[in-house]
């Protein structure tokens, strides 16, 4: 989310990322690398346990500031834990980082922004300026704010950002609807006798759902960015939980002679982009291609 | 709209003055609006701000009469309005750390921020603009391919990584570049501005090449590229006037729209290389419980975005008739 | 003659739908920039006054049951706003409609037709007509059980009647719009018209977007269910030949106001407006046809 205000990143219409050139892979070969990548991250994390004996906050005495050997894949830090192992568990950390993050957001945001377009008038109207007060600062900044002064941690980053990030979505969902407003088959839903609680959930969601879909796919990336950056600062995730981000940031002192501290748990940041920047483009691709006439 | 459509003649001056009225009268309450969120910001802690004042220990009377020292016990309509006063006249109040008053604090370091944030963009485009021109010239060729599949996978880059990497490699092990602080003097200021604005601009790249990408492409489609071509002006002559020219529009929104995420990772980029801009700042100043400075920082960020896109429409409206719709 | 005194003088069974009066404005809200919302496409009066020039002025209209009608005009004449009106899509902002006698709309307000047994739209284009992710049959069924117009268990039976009653086979229910024609968007929307079981049927320019052969079809379609459940469609088309192949009657609008109303055969014959009698000239052969009478 901090750069969930990007123009131009993946979700954009027209000729994303890899989309068009893959047409000669095509989009289903992307994905499927994309869903493998991810899946591969996943089981890492969440089966830690299966790949390594360590735990991270175990601490090998024998084996302090030690570069990636045999015995410790990653290298060790100046406590002797495994960089490997603390890098994996940090991982669940993250995703559910990210998971919480999107989640909130994406359900507050579709709501009231699907509502609010709905709905016009005055309602949209506040909900408008709402936004664009939320949009007038970096998001980053907003967060680190509330978090500062609430007291870091990972709560005050999930309160922090609750209380805004619905705001990417809400414009997303926003301008999706206007347009959608006005199509045959919402006017022929509007004069169908239904609730209007039917007409949004059954008749307008199911046409916006992909396009939330596909921004939540970066979204979660700029999710984690965010709560890996904040700990980076020192006011997310507190010691000793592991996470990606701080890790970086306890292995900077070290990092001309000791480089894999901060190495890895980065690359892992990377990884995991990577992997939904491959699963979102070539879903776009999909939706866009097959999503027309036939 | 079609009252405003009329003549060519001083219709680029009547509509750069519809927008700007237009602009301004939108701007207002969302300015209000950010004004109000910073104030709401700082007076809605748990313990409220007094408490972080005085410390944990603090008796009840004594937490009182700071609290009447500050104004912090009248109704919180009369603050934000006494507020909003101060605003008008430029005060953002005083450090409670060093007393000097949060304008000057911000005026002193807004500068290291805007330079980063300049060379930054300056970075991005000329690494930026050959590979988007690379890649829509050769589109669906092995070069596109290899550009695009690099800007997919730097989608997750987190900029803290890369900063310290650049760090450790061109600062530390090859020693080309300072390692963190800031610099005296042109040279120095850019030395030192160096590596934070390179692992800036990376972030940005793959975004930056996306979208030139897509409007160089549209560009070299277009019939008058086709035509001056023809006329037998040479390849590289027809870039530089022609598609330069005409990108230069979609450059100015995207650093315009940008300008947000930039202004967020700038805080962190300043972070890692100890940079003393308004994020460094920002930062100290939230640890140190320095609450008024970060009200102020807030606000001066959230003013900054305002003001940047609301520039940036205006040079569309008046460069480009079409985007004043 | 007037259009009142016309349609007095053939009235006879009570009317099934009026308008009484009706004007509507322009009230589009267009979105200039983000949070700028201001109504736009007011049109104003040529002489530059300011005075919003209404997308309906005083439009007095009576529909009898079973009959066929068609609102004929250029477009911005205001058919598709009669239309819109009529369904309880847009706003009036002058005047009453009544259904069955009943008043249904109201200055200020959108009119509150009844849906099932009542008034019906279908739309001119086909794509766009149906709700691209749901099959035929899910929106079909969906407006039957939500009315309870069958028993849950005779929904799909129901559905596959209704796909039959407008020319298309019962495999079209698993089908989605995007892998039917135009011609057969337009026959669903039709079914899915008819699925409410309404009174009136308001056709706004729905075969415009189709195949000439395709056209005939549709209208035909529409001509016979029209015989069979005795249903009452306003046709609403800038097209004369389409008026001349279906129509009763005929009320010609210009700029919102009706300028001329009476059944087709006279109108198009004896046009007595001269806007009637360029519409009737832009039609080659309607025009050559008119002649040779």
């Amino acid at each position: 989310m901090i750069g969930a205000g990007i123009a131009g990143s993946a979700v954009t219409p027209v000729g994303t990322g890899v989309s068009r050139a893959r047409r000669r892979i095509g989009p289903n070969a992307v994905l499927i690398v994309g869903l493998s990548l991810l899946g591969l991250l996943l089981l890492a994390c969440y089966g830690a346990p299966l790949f390594t004996h360590w735990s991270p906050a175990q601490l090998d005495q024998n084996a302090i500031l030690k570069a990636p050997s045999s015995r410790h894949w990653f290298g060790t830090d100046q406590f002797g834990r495994d960089i490997f192992a603390r890098t994996l568990y940090a991982g669940r950390v993250d995703f559910l980082i990210g998971i919480v993050l999107v989640g909130v957001a994406l359900v507050v945001g579709t709501l009231v922004g699907m509502v609010s377009a709905w709905l016009g008038g005055v309602t949209d109207a506040i909900v408008q300026r709402l936004v664009d007060i939320g949009f007038a600062f970096p998001f980053l900044v907003l967060v680190i704010s509330v978090v500062g002064l609430r007291g870091p941690g990972l709560s005050s980053l999930f309160i922090a950002v609750s209380f805004v990030a619905w705001i990417f979505y809400a414009r997303l969902v926003r301008s999706e609807v206007l347009v959608l407003k006005t199509s045959n088959y919402m006017l022929a839903a509007r004069t169908s006798g239904f609730s209007t609680a039917r007409v949004l959930v059954f008749h307008l969601l199911p046409n916006i759902v992909n396009q939330v879909l596909l921004y939540a796919t970066s979204d979660f990336v700029y999710a984690v960015l965010l709560g890996a950056s904040v700990s980076y600062l020192g006011l997310g995730v507190q010691p000793p939980t592991p996470e990606w981000g701080a890790m970086v940031q306890a292995g900077q002192n070290f990092v001309a002679t000791q480089w894999w501290i901060s190495f890895f748990p980065g690359l892992a940041i990377v990884l995991m982009g990577l992997a939904f920047a491959l699963i979102g483009d070539s879903l776009a691709d999909k939706w866009r291609s097959g999503g027309g006439q036939q | 709209m079609a009252a405003v459509a009329a003549s060519g003649r001083g219709s680029a001056t009547r509509r750069l003055g519809t927008v700007l009225r237009r602009r301004v009268i939108q701007v207002v309450p969302t300015l209000l609006g950010v004004s109000l969120v910073t104030f709401i910001l700082v007076r809605l802690l748990p313990g409220g701000p007094v408490q972080t004042l005085v410390g944990v220990r603090a008796t009840p009377a004594s937490i009182a009469a700071v609290s009447r020292q500050l104004g912090l016990s009248r109704p919180l309509v009369s603050q934000y309005f006494t507020y909003l006063g101060q605003l008008a006249h430029g005060n953002l109040g005083y450090s409670f750390l060093t007393g000097t008053s949060v304008t000057s604090i911000v005026a002193s370091h807004l500068a290291v921020t805007a330079e980063l944030i300049g060379l930054a963009v300056v970075l991005a485009l000329i690494i930026g603009i050959p590979l988007a021109t690379v890649s829509a010239y050769h589109r669906g060729a092995w070069q596109d391919q290899v550009i695009r599949a690099g800007t997919v996978a730097t989608l997750g880059l987190p900029s803290f990584w890369v900063g310290i990497l650049l760090v450790t490699y061109l600062g530390l092990r090859l020693k080309w570049f300072p390692s963190g602080g800031a610099g005296t003097g042109v040279v120095g200021t850019v030395d030192h501005l160096f590596l934070p604005a390179l692992t800036l601009a990376l972030t940005f790249l793959a975004v930056v090449v996306r979208s030139l990408r897509a409007s160089i492409s549209e560009i070299l489609r277009a019939d008058h590229v086709d035509a001056a071509r023809l006329k037998g002006i040479s390849r590289f002559r027809v870039f530089s006037r022609h598609v330069l020219r005409l990108a230069s529009l979609p450059v100015v929104a995207l650093v315009g729209l940008n300008m947000s995420y930039l202004l967020g990772t700038s805080v962190i980029v300043e972070n890692v290389f100890a940079l003393p801009g308004m994020g460094q700042q920002l930062v100290s100043s939230i640890l140190q419980r320095d609450f008024l400075v970060v009200q102020g920082i807030t606000l001066v960020f959230g003013l900054i975005v305002i003001v940047i896109s609301t520039a940036v429409e205006l040079i569309q409206a008046a460069l480009d008739p079409r985007s004043a719709a | 003659m007037t259009g009142r005194q016309a349609t007095q003088a053939l009235a006879d069974p009570p009317a099934i739908l009026e308008l009484n009066g009706v004007s509507a404005h322009y009230g589009k809200v267009r979105r200039r920039g983000p949070g700028d919302r201001r109504p736009a496409a007011r049109r104003r009066s040529p002489g530059g006054s300011g005075a919003l020039l209404p997308a309906l002025a005083g439009v007095h209209l009576t529909v009898r049951p079973g009959e066929s009608l068609g609102i004929v005009g250029e477009s911005g004449s205001g058919k598709t706003t009669l239309g819109k009106c009529v369904v309880g899509l847009m706003p009036i902002s002058a005047g009453q409609i009544l259904f069955r006698g009943q008043v249904v709309g109201r200055p200020g307000r959108v009119a509150d037709v009844p849906r099932v047994n009542g008034v019906q739209m279908v739309y001119q284009d086909p794509y766009s007509a149906l709700n691209p992710k749901r099959t035929v049959g899910s929106t079909l069924r969906e407006i039957l059980t939500v009315h309870k117009l069958c028993a849950r268990s005779q929904a799909q039976e129901r559905s596959a009647e209704l796909l039959e009653s407008v020319g298309l086979s019962a495999d079209i229910l698993k089908r989605r719009p995007r892998s039917l024609s135009g011609g057969m968007c337009q026959r669903v929307a039709i079914a899915r018209a008819l699925a409410f079981g309404p009174t009136v049927l308001v056709a706004d320019e729905v075969v415009s977007a189709l195949d000439a052969s395709v056209q005939a079809q549709v209208l035909n379609l529409i001509a016979d269910t029209r015989e069979t459940a005795g249903l009452t469609v306003i046709f609403i088309t800038h097209d004369l030949a389409v008026v001349n192949q279906v129509c009763d009657r005929v009320i010609v609008l210009n700029r919102g106001a009706v300028v001329e109303s009476g059944l087709t055969a006279d109108i198009l014959s004896r046009p007595s407006d001269p806007y009637t009698r360029s519409l009737i000239d832009a039609v080659p052969e309607l025009a050559g046809e008119l002649w040779q009478r």
